[in-house]
């Protein structure tokens, strides 16, 4: 019987050709189904990386004017180190520190950090506030790398404060 | 069902057999008399529903019968010389004749036949006669033939053998005819017509079905392409959004994910620990039995040391700080002599976190 069947399949002209349009047009779909499969992945993954791109798109933008600011003043200001950027913000604080110390410089990737520790003893709360924003919003590029505030033993209201501060630039 | 049709002058039989187990089993017997030529409603009366195939004996009167001899035994020799044995022998030219043979005596080096030839337009028209009632016979054989055997005397005289043994002849042509003169042109193709038929209709529907399968599917394709035209063109215009300075997108998935890492990487670099925020996040919590004494603000993770009235106060701060800082853990709690509980609390900033991820 299998012999007969493929006799008359590759004997008859007219079965052949409907039997091979059928078996084409079979692999066309399947191609056509496996890429259609394909391409919905891809959307689903578009999609989620979309909705995650929307959900970070507000904080992005902060993110990137952050950036761009703290970049823009380290092409404008010209300061000749991290120690004296700090002497001059306690200095119009009135503020004076018991050490302050350069670590020297270090390079990552396309900028320079050059560090600094700085100790204040007997310091209040609100000062250590305004110490703190203006290393923050200071008009040279300065960061805090780490803080640490410890209250003291004979007055809870007193602090002793250690910052790691660090001035940016971009080497010459 | 089988049925065998036995032909002989002015009579018509219909043995109708059954197949049980391997043996055919005649289970009725159909017969009908007619005057002259055969014609069609002389046939009607023989036709019965359920008859798969149909085999039929025509009367030697219809054939033409030779014997001969070859000197071999080889059968696929005889069937391959015997239309130029029967040449000149036969009325007209052998081409006109479907020829088929039967073996009577047979040695090492010869053997005798007796050739049954039918006038092929004789054939046709007794295969259409036949085939116009829906009796179309599958093969054509002779039981004279069988109950001659091979004595072509007997052969020639008109048929006096019982009907039992006709029917019982029957059987055995049919499970083994002697003879089929429907050969070549003329050969039965009624089976291969039907699974033709049945081949095409399947391939039919079988396109069919993958050209609907195939069209649903490039529907689909298009739609879904279509979807990820607008997604990537939503995209773009996000990235557009927020990297405005960029204006060329090649890839804006790459692209984007490229930006975002190097903006990260960036805003690691320049953004400093957000030492006041950390401080606002705690201050804001105001617990009431907390009293903290100390905060280590570094790159890597955030530290409080404080006092609390008791451990559920500790319990309480470290779900407190849960909101605002990531992974806070208590590292250390104890009881003191002044009866107040000192702990150490350890946790992330949240964006650290984030980064992390």
């Amino acid at each position: 019987m299998k012999a007969v069947i493929s006799k008359i399949i590759f004997s008859d002209r007219h079965t052949l050709v409907v039997l091979s349009a059928a078996i084409v047009t079979a692999i066309a779909a399947f191609i056509i189904s496996v890429s259609s499969n394909d391409l919905g992945r891809e959307n689903e993954n578009l999609k989620k990386e979309l909705k995650e791109i929307q959900e970070l798109g507000d904080e992005l933008i902060h993110i990137k004017d952050t950036v761009k600011s703290k970049e823009n003043k380290i092409g404008l200001t010209d300061v000749s180190g991290v120690v004296s950027a700090l002497e001059q913000i306690l200095k119009n604080l009135g503020l004076e520190a018991k050490v302050i110390k350069p670590f020297g410089e270090v390079r990552i990737n396309e900028f320079k950090e050059e560090d600094a520790e700085l100790q204040i003893e007997n310091i209040d709360l609100n000062k250590t506030v305004n110490l703190l924003y203006k290393i923050e919003n200071s008009p040279v590029p300065l960061k805090i790398k780490s803080a640490a505030i410890k209250t003291t033993f004979e007055n809870r209201n007193i602090f002793t404060l250690n910052i790691t501060a660090s001035l940016m630039s971009k080497p010459r | 069902m089988k049925g065998f049709i036995d032909w002989i002058d002015g009579k018509l039989s219909l043995y109708v057999f059954e197949k049980k187990d391997s043996q055919y089993i005649l289970t009725d017997t159909l017969s009908t008399r007619f005057e002259g030529e055969l014609d069609q409603s002389s046939l009607t009366s023989l036709v019965k529903s359920g008859i798969e195939h149909i085999y039929l004996s025509v009367p030697v009167s219809l054939l033409s019968m030779r014997e001969l001899n070859f000197p071999f035994s080889d059968k696929s020799k005889i069937k391959d010389t015997i239309n130029f044995e029967l040449e000149g022998i036969l009325l007209g030219n052998t081409v006109d004749y479907s020829i088929d043979y039967s073996i009577t005596d047979s040695s090492e080096n010869s053997t005798r036949v007796l050739a049954a030839c039918m006038e092929k337009t004789k054939l046709r028209d007794v295969v259409d006669l036949f085939s116009s009632v829906g009796l179309e016979p599958v093969v054509i054989t002779s039981l004279a033939l069988r109950l001659s055997n091979g004595n072509i005397e007997k052969l020639l005289e008109s048929p006096s053998d019982a009907e039992e043994t006709r029917k019982a002849a029957a059987e055995e042509e049919i499970v083994s005819p002697s003879i089929n003169l429907r050969q070549d042109d003329l050969a039965y193709k009624g089976d291969i017509d039907r699974i033709k038929k049945s081949l095409r209709f399947t391939g039919v529907l079988i396109l069919l079905l993958m050209l609907l399968f195939g069209s649903i599917t490039a529907i689909k394709l298009v739609s879904t392409k279509k979807d990820n035209t607008l997604i990537k063109k939503e995209m773009n215009i996000l990235f557009h959004d927020v990297f405005p300075e960029e204006k060329k997108i090649v890839d804006v998935q790459r692209q984007f994910k490229g930006n975002i890492k190097s903006l990260m990487a960036k805003n690691k670099i320049l953004g400093g620990m957000p030492v006041l925020d950390i401080l606002l996040d705690i201050a804001s919590l105001k617990h009431a039995n907390i009293t903290l004494n100390e905060l280590n603000v570094g790159s890597e993770n955030i530290s409080v040391k404080g006092t609390a009235l008791s451990f559920e106060n500790v319990d309480e701060f470290k779900k407190a700080l849960s909101s605002s800082f990531a992974g806070v853990k208590v590292i250390d709690s104890k009881s003191s002599p002044d009866k107040k509980i000192s702990f150490s609390i350890i946790m992330e900033s949240m964006t650290h976190e984030e980064e992390k991820t």
